[in-house]
């Protein structure tokens, strides 16, 4: 047992009894227990067994998966990576991990984060950084970058990331993996722990678009316990997935191969802007019809999340407060200071600091200015996809705008890390599902590039059929 | 964390660069309004979750200082 296993893998081989699902479970548990120390990947590892993995008729029977440390398990530890979570005990499934209970998933363990998915690259999680495995002296993105690692070093088959402003996405990019972020509505919250809720979607992490399909099947549609669901028909993600896509319409933003305003030294790298290139003359051989749009508000998308974001989390993390559960200061006398001491002891550097800011857009003097101004040009980069969706099936371009730099890089300006999010945080404002494939590799760093492809709302099917097409061509 | 708070508010100015003069704020995507169930929940519960013992256990059973089944906190007002 050394393959590289993928979700088809794993059920063609309990069907055809060439291992059993127990013997799949401890493969993973013991090269996690031997590797794990140097990447970091998981923060904890579970150890009971899914006894639905008999189930006939699901294809992730049996198949070992790895969880984001925000996602509640009922009855084990959930981090959120951070300090004020480190010994909290989910009370209930998130409605994810019920539907992959009930399918037959084995859970692995819970991967590493940034504290409260709060970062693009595991440097803010309060356990420690993840390195990426295929340069350990690098991040493996973030803020999913667990699970990313975990898949990419074959420490599980696949995994479950959120994705905010790119978490799962350009995590994906840099360690060469698929990773989804679902139409906003399509997938469940319940129990994934809140930062940005406008924002927030849940998609797998996994070694091909065949295996994201698959985990998509399962995991997506409406549910009574999140009201942001959509009631919608669930296709089957696998079906059209060969189906020809001559002729389909592709726009490339010119905005995402110029540089970000102001900040000239944070453009596109040209290492990457060649793989992305490359990958786009692909898709004119497979016949598809390339064509030059525009975003024109696409510059203001960063502005934009870093007031929107900060405000959804100050709010939300405001049920932090050392009284039901996390850490509790032991020092306070009074109400207040526990408050007050529970939360500075509790919470690292980035969530002060997106608490502060959010605070502040929110606060009665300066709410026009920031929050509702935000939201106005968040409805203008919206307008900007619908506008070009009239004209185009769906958008490619780079998922993030250079391959994954070295820990500590970038670390001491969070304005810096923060631009390493600037093509896939558009996508959040307008609540539209993206994928990021792998690109080959950079020609200058030898490192992995990420495809990124755009699709309209509830439009998946698309977007899996172009990347598992690309994917197959560039296989072949 | 005063000037990396202050270099953040400085990117977030190029905002007042983009005219919104008449444009409505997008505060959510899905479009969707009052999202309602029917309110018939069984006797003796919400319906949705079951609420027992072992859940009130679990839930309560993490707050750092309790007495039965509520939760303790430190005086509000000086004694």
């Amino acid at each position: 047992m050394t393959k590289n296993y993928t979700i088809k893998d794993i059920s063609e081989g309990l069907a055809k009894k060439e291992f059993s699902a127990e013997e799949i479970l401890s493969h993973y548990s013991n090269k996690i227990g031997l590797e794990n120390k140097k990447l970091n990947a998981y923060l904890s590892t579970l150890d009971f067994q899914n006894s639905k993995f008999k189930i006939q008729n699901s294809s992730l029977a049996g198949v070992p998966a790895a969880i984001k440390d925000n996602m509640l398990i009922d009855g084990t530890v959930a981090t959120a990576g951070s300090k004020i979570l480190e010994n909290y005990t989910s009370a209930y499934d998130a409605t994810v991990i019920d539907k992959l209970k009930k399918a037959g998933v084995q859970f692995l363990g819970k991967t590493n984060m940034d504290e409260f998915a709060m970062g693009s690259s595991v440097e803010n999680s309060a356990f420690g950084p993840t390195k990426n495995p295929h340069d350990l002296e690098r991040v493996p993105g973030g803020s999913s970058g667990g699970s990313a690692a975990a898949v990419a070093a074959d420490l599980c088959v696949f995994a479950l990331g959120s994705d905010t402003g790119g978490s799962i996405r350009q995590p994906a990019s840099f360690c060469g993996v698929v990773g989804l972020k679902p139409t906003y509505g399509r997938v469940s919250r319940h129990g994934l722990i809140a930062m940005s809720s406008s924002l927030d979607q849940i998609g797998p992490i996994t070694k091909n678009v065949y295996d994201t399909a698959l985990v998509l099947n399962t995991i997506c549609g409406q549910d009574k316990f999140d009201s942001t669901t959509v009631s919608r028909e669930v296709p089957d993600f696998t079906k059209n997935l060969d189906k020809s896509i001559k002729g389909l319409r592709v726009g490339v933003p010119k905005e995402y191969f110029t540089a970000p305003t102001g900040r000239q030294d944070e453009g596109l790298s040209s290492e990457v802007r060649i793989s992305v290139q490359n990958y786009i003359s692909e898709l004119e051989k497979l016949g598809c019809e390339i064509s030059e749009i525009s975003l024109p508000h696409s510059e203001y998308a960063l502005a934009v999340y870093y007031i929107i974001m900060p405000s959804e989390v100050s709010s939300n993390l405001a049920r932090f407060d050392g009284i039901r559960y996390g850490h509790s200061s032991q020092k306070s006398k009074t109400l207040l200071e526990v408050y007050e001491n529970s939360r500075s002891e509790g919470f690292g550097a980035e969530p002060k600091r997106r608490i502060m800011l959010g605070t502040f857009a929110l606060s009665s003097g300066y709410y026009d200015a920031y929050y509702l101004k935000a939201q106005k040009v968040r409805s203008l980069i919206k307008k900007d996809f619908d506008n070009a969706f009239g004209k185009v099936d769906i958008i490619v371009g780079p998922t993030a705008p250079t391959t994954a730099f070295k820990i500590g890089e970038k670390s001491g300006d969070p304005l810096s890390m923060y631009l390493s999010d600037i093509y896939t945080v558009p996508v959040n404002l307008a609540g539209l599902p993206a994928i990021s494939i792998p690109c080959g590799k950079g020609s200058e760093s030898g490192l992995l590039v990420g495809f990124q492809i755009i699709a309209n709302s509830f439009d998946e099917e698309t977007l899996l059929r172009v990347a598992y097409q690309l994917e197959n061509k560039l296989k072949s | 964390m005063k000037t990396e708070l202050s270099s953040i508010l400085g990117y977030i100015e190029q905002l007042n660069n983009v005219n919104t003069e008449g444009v409505e704020p997008l505060f959510q995507t899905t479009g969707l309004v009052n999202s309602m169930r029917e309110d018939n929940p069984p006797a003796g519960g919400r319906g949705d979750f079951e609420m027992d013992e072992q859940l009130n256990g679990k839930l309560i059973g993490q707050a750092p200082d309790k007495q039965e089944r509520f939760i303790k906190v430190k005086s509000i007002l000086n004694k």
